[in-house]
């Protein structure tokens, strides 16, 4: 009698570890699928924030005639060296650059920019009196979020 | 008889099943409440994109319509802001209201010169408030979603003021 409860315990402790075992597979494979997709959504909704700033200081940009310092004056900022910095924090609220998640700078043609990641902008000069060219870009800690180009013609 | 030892190592092996499963369903538990938790942040972030993005995008696409001198103005609706994008047709012209009530973002397309009631306008989307900012040549479009949470687009009109 004995011999045949340890049989069944032993059996069932066999099959629980097989069970065990494919269910520790299966829920590490899940588990990546979750940590990607939250990633994924999270990436999304930055990019989603990002493009609507970049897109409103883009519009700013092109409203002041690509003068950074009127561009400074109306966005309550700071502009050096052909380059306007714009800082946010996590929930993208304008904030000060000590707590600053993301930044949106805007670079003329002809300055250069390297980013944390190890990328660089560089807008290229248009060659033109009457052309202004910049790029508008977001970045955090980690690189560059997105960047656009802007263009006007000032004649 | 058995002996003791025997007995006590057939309890150790039932506990040990015994304890070995209620980590299984723990375990099994604990993925379920990740994956719903997840797929929770997951709905969320897509929601407050959507929100986002239509809305704004939607009002900013019919400015970029309708940029021409003087067709962008800022009206009201009741007690609700309005933009006001105005085309001309032939020799008739013509206004399109956008303004929130009653808890959605409402459009209507008129004649001008017909006076609009809040109920006139179409529901296009749930949305909290809206408001529209002119200073010169720029527009800038505050729309609160559904969420909660307040987001802001700017327009530059290329056709002035």
């Amino acid at each position: 009698m004995a011999v045949h409860k340890t049989s069944r315990s032993g059996l069932f402790l066999l099959e629980l570890m097989i069970v065990i075992l494919f269910f520790a597979v299966t829920s590490a494979v899940c588990v990546n699928l979750f940590v990607q997709a939250h990633l994924t959504s999270t990436a999304g909704g930055e990019l989603t924030a990002a493009t609507r700033e970049v897109q409103s200081a883009a519009e700013w940009l092109k409203a002041a005639d690509g003068d950074l310092e009127k561009l400074a004056a109306q966005l309550d900022a700071k502009a050096a060296d052909g380059r306007l910095d714009l800082y946010f924090d996590v929930g993208w609220n304008r904030t000060g650059a000590q707590d600053a998640i993301y930044t949106v700078t805007v670079l003329c043609a002809g300055q250069r920019m390297v980013l944390p990641g190890g990328g660089e902008i560089t807008p290229a000069p248009t060659g033109r009196e009457d052309y202004f060219s910049a790029v508008v870009a977001v970045w955090n800690e980690k690189g560059e979020i997105l960047q656009i180009p802007v263009e006007k013609y000032l004649g | 008889m058995k002996p003791f030892g025997a007995q006590k190592g057939h309890v150790v092996d039932f506990l040990f099943t015994l304890a070995l499963f209620c980590v299984f369903a723990a375990s099994a538990l604990m993925v379920v409440v990740i994956g719903a938790n997840v797929y929770r942040q997951t709905v969320r972030g897509m929601d407050s994109n959507y929100d986002s993005r239509t809305s704004l995008t939607y009002l900013t696409e019919k400015v970029r319509q309708n940029d021409a001198a003087n067709a962008v103005t800022i009206r009201s609706v009741g007690d609700s802001p309005a933009l006001v994008l105005s085309q001309q047709a032939g020799e008739r012209t013509y206004e399109t209201w956008i303004y929130v009530y009653d808890g959605y973002l409402r459009e209507v397309f008129v004649e001008q010169g017909v006076q609009v009631k809040p109920t006139d306008g179409q529901p296009i989307k749930e949305q909290q408030s809206f408001l529209a900012e002119k200073e010169g040549s720029v527009l800038t479009l505050t729309a609160t979603g559904t969420d909660g949470e307040t987001r802001r687009a700017t327009v530059f009109l290329r056709c002035g003021e």
